[in-house]
């Protein structure tokens, strides 16, 4: 298995700050940690190469400096590639980030690093990169390429690797299901045995952030302001002619209201399937309330109504879709114009 | 306090031939006599009987509920009460069951229905990839496969097929009567061993109306306030489902045997002190009526004296807001919870997990994603239909499809072990 390590100035031995400018190169076999690194990797892989550059370098000029650097990991035809560790060096952190990226998308290599959990580089490439968690400083040097040499041997052999907290590495964003012994229900009954006699537990599911939505302020004249309706409701013409999923609905649609003073009954249906919608199909304007936004344009009490109204089903919506759905659905209201929305929900 | 010794008649095979009896993991089935049970009630037309075996080449689709074989052989009451019998307290004397084995009701609807009262294919897989994710494929399925009568509604239909199915399942468990059981367990909480906890299952059920409801002693649950059953009233069926929301539904099997309560019986005595079960509703309308729920399961679970709570709960979305209220009642309350949940994310788990979540909710267990997807390979029988509802794509090639558009699939992937995990 031939494996190449890059590595910053500094770690190559070549110098400080004062060197940050290094150009790209090359090396064959170990330099430095890659020493520790062979010890750990044993019999079975060999470090071919070591390819080295400044992190100002890399830092200032990234779109130059990646490929080059590249090309000369690729020139050793390598199984794969582990970049530092970086330990808490942010320069040297985003750029064994991004060149392990590159590795694996252009090259379709595995890579590894290894950082400190809070290098401001983890935030950036923790989805797309293979990373193990270090300390702050080389003093973990040992413990790390421990940790990336046993994973850089897995990849190598193209061995699927085991969840996170398995393995060791840093968690990329992806639950996967995996199969255990026990029932769910046993399970949590375990961790409730811990809680009750005080013992350290840790939860299967840490609790998600979200980002707030606030409420926005109120519409300050509203009697000079086109309102557009908008639903997730799921209400959409007899038929369905969009074909709108009744759940993790793929798209949203928008539909003509300009010659309508009412949604008739009859006319609509709901496909969502999450709410009794009976009331909705006695009278449609309930979900999208075209008699009563008329009602007030007519008194004046609103500036217009747009001739369109959007809907999507919010049934079992996957949440960055749905986000997705509202700023498509957002960019096309600001282009007509529109300075508010009335939104049913449902 | 309430005794039940629970007979099991392990069931490996099934066939139909003159005479209903049971041997050896053998049962036969006397298809007219099922049958006779079936259209006593002019409400279903007709009803064919089919048999699938685990590792069967076969899918089934329009199913509603499914039911295990039970039947009081000595002691008050019955089994399926409210149904079966008075709705008198269950849960002592001796029960027999076809352990493995479902009666599974297999029909459409007489008549047109939207929203939430539309039916939800959940697909019984019975090979491949999907079995792993799908309820009773590893099960003996007796399928009932209904044609509608002279039900009025909707409603009056799903009435007649419960009780035509409880009818079946009592009648078949009834072969084992003077039969010596392979295997007998006695279930009693009436012990409590000084010095260990008391832990009671919250077991938030749904019922939102009809296609959608949990039925307690013969009478759905959308009124219910939180209650207190014996855990071995849900042993002798006092809890039946009506829930057809694809994936998320609790089959009336599973309330009968549930991973929680075997987990919580296993438990009992040596880790623990069982304290009860509080049935509560999920899928309450308001806030208002979600917290009020909340209070009362919290209530319930102070006056039983627990110092823990295991909470699990059916379905999801709306009575996932439910289930997390009950847990933070719980824990202000000063009870400790530890909580089932299954997740969401996305087909590659890369998105949130959890649609509501309480910051009392600090020991969760996972039982996996439930719209990571999964390929169906082609069968050779489908069973109840030629295209799946709602998708309206032919259902005997392959499917490409969400796990939850499994039958069951997650109550089944909590019982197998399945969980997410980061990578």
């Amino acid at each position: 298995m031939r494996i190449v390590h890059y590595m910053n100035q500094f770690f190559a031995g070549i110098g400080g700050e004062d060197k940050a400018d290094t150009a790209p190169q090359s090396k064959a076999g170990t330099v430095g940690p890659g020493r520790l690194l062979q010890q750990m990797l044993g019999t079975e892989a060999e470090v071919v190469g070591t390819v080295i550059c400044g992190d100002g370098l890399f830092a200032d000029r990234m779109e130059e400096t990646a490929p080059e650097v590249l090309r000369l990991i690729a020139e050793w035809k390598p199984d794969v590639v582990v970049a530092g560790p970086a330990f808490n060096a942010g320069r040297y952190g985003l750029a064994c980030g991004r060149v392990c990226v590159d590795v694996e998308r252009k090259l379709k290599i595995p890579a590894i690093t290894g950082m400190f959990g809070e290098n401001a580089a983890v935030e950036v490439y923790r989805n797309d990169v293979l990373m193990v968690p270090t300390a702050t400083s080389a003093l973990g040097m040992k413990d790390a390429l421990t940790a990336i040499a046993r994973l850089a041997l897995k990849l190598g052999r193209r061995q699927t690797l085991g969840p996170a907290a398995v393995e060791g590495y840093l968690p990329r964003g992806e639950r996967r299901n995996t199969q255990v012994d026990a029932s769910a229900s046993a399970r949590a009954l375990d961790l409730l045995l811990k809680r009750l006699k005080g013992e350290a537990f840790e939860t299967e599911v840490p609790l998600p952030r979200y980002e707030a939505v606030m409420p926005p302020a109120p519409v300050a004249d509203p009697t000079h302001v086109r309102v557009a309706l908008v639903t997730e409701s799921g209400l959409v013409p007899k038929g369905n002619p969009g074909r709108l999923e009744w759940v993790r609905a793929s798209h949203w649609l928008k539909y003509d209201i300009a010659a309508k003073e009412r949604l008739e009954k009859g006319d609509y249906e709901v496909i969502h399937s999450g709410y009794d919608a009976s009331f909705a199909l006695d009278d449609p304007n309930r979900l999208v309330p075209l008699d009563a936004a008329r009602e007030l344009a007519r008194r004046g009490e609103i500036g217009s109504l747009l001739d369109t109204y959007y809907v999507t089903c919010g049934n079992h919506g996957i949440l960055s879709e749905m986000a997705q759905y509202s700023k498509d659905i957002a960019a096309e209201l600001k282009a007509h114009n529109v300075g508010a929305v009335l939104l049913v929900a449902t | 306090m309430l005794t039940l010794d629970l007979a099991s008649f392990p069931v490996r095979r099934a066939q139909f031939g003159a005479e209903t009896q049971y041997r050896d993991g053998e049962l036969t089935i006397d298809r007219d006599a099922v049958r006779a049970l079936v259209v006593q009630d002019a409400r279903i037309r007709d009803v064919r009987l089919e048999l699938v075996h685990p590792g069967d080449s076969a899918r089934i689709i329009r199913v509603l509920d499914g039911i295990e074989p039970l039947t009081k052989v000595q002691g008050p009451s019955c089994t399926f009460p409210g149904f079966n019998g008075p709705p008198r307290t269950c849960g002592s004397g001796r029960t027999h069951r076809l352990e493995g084995l479902t009666v599974m009701q297999v029909t459409e609807f007489p008549y047109p229905a939207s929203g939430v009262q539309a039916f939800e294919e959940g697909i019984v897989e019975m090979s491949g990839p999907g079995a792993r994710y799908s309820s009773g494929s590893d099960r003996v399925n007796l399928l009932l496969v209904l044609t509608p009568g002279d039900a009025s509604t909707n409603v009056e239909y799903d009435d007649a097929v419960r009780r035509a199915s409880l009818r079946v399942a009592d009648f078949l468990a009834l072969a084992t009567r003077d039969l010596a059981p392979p295997k007998v367990e006695t279930f009693s909480i009436a012990e409590q061993t000084p010095g260990l906890p008391r832990v009671v299952w919250i077991h938030q059920v749904r019922s939102q109306g009809p296609m959608i409801q949990t039925f307690l002693y013969g009478h759905e649950m959308s009124g219910c306030v939180p209650t207190v059953l014996h855990p071995n009233e849900l042993l002798d069926g006092a809890l039946v489902g009506g829930n057809y929301k694809i994936g998320t539904r609790t089959p009336t099997y599973r309330h009968t045997w549930h991973p929680s309560l075997q987990a919580l019986y296993q438990r009992h005595g040596k880790d623990i002190n069982f304290a009860g079960v509080i049935v509560a509703r999920g899928h309450h309308e308001n806030e208002f009526l979600k917290e009020r729920s909340a209070q009362i399961a919290a209530k319930l679970a102070v006056m039983l004296g627990a110092n823990g709570a295991l909470c699990t709960y059916e379905a999801t979305g709306n009575t996932h807001i439910d289930f997390m209220l009950i847990v933070q009642a719980l824990e202000q309350a000063g009870i400790a919870t530890g909580a089932v949940v299954h997740e969401y994310g996305g087909p590659e788990g890369k998105d949130v997990s959890l649609v509501d979540f309480v910051p009392e909710a600090i020991a969760l267990a996972s039982s996996g994603g439930i719209d990571r997807r999964v390929t169906l390979a082609p069968v050779e029988r489908l069973i109840g239909g030629t295209h799946l509802a709602h998708r309206g794509e032919e259902a005997q090639g392959e499917l490409d499809l969400p796990l939850q558009e499994l039958y069951a699939a997650t109550i089944e992937m909590n019982m197998r072990g399945c969980r997410a995990q980061e990578y």
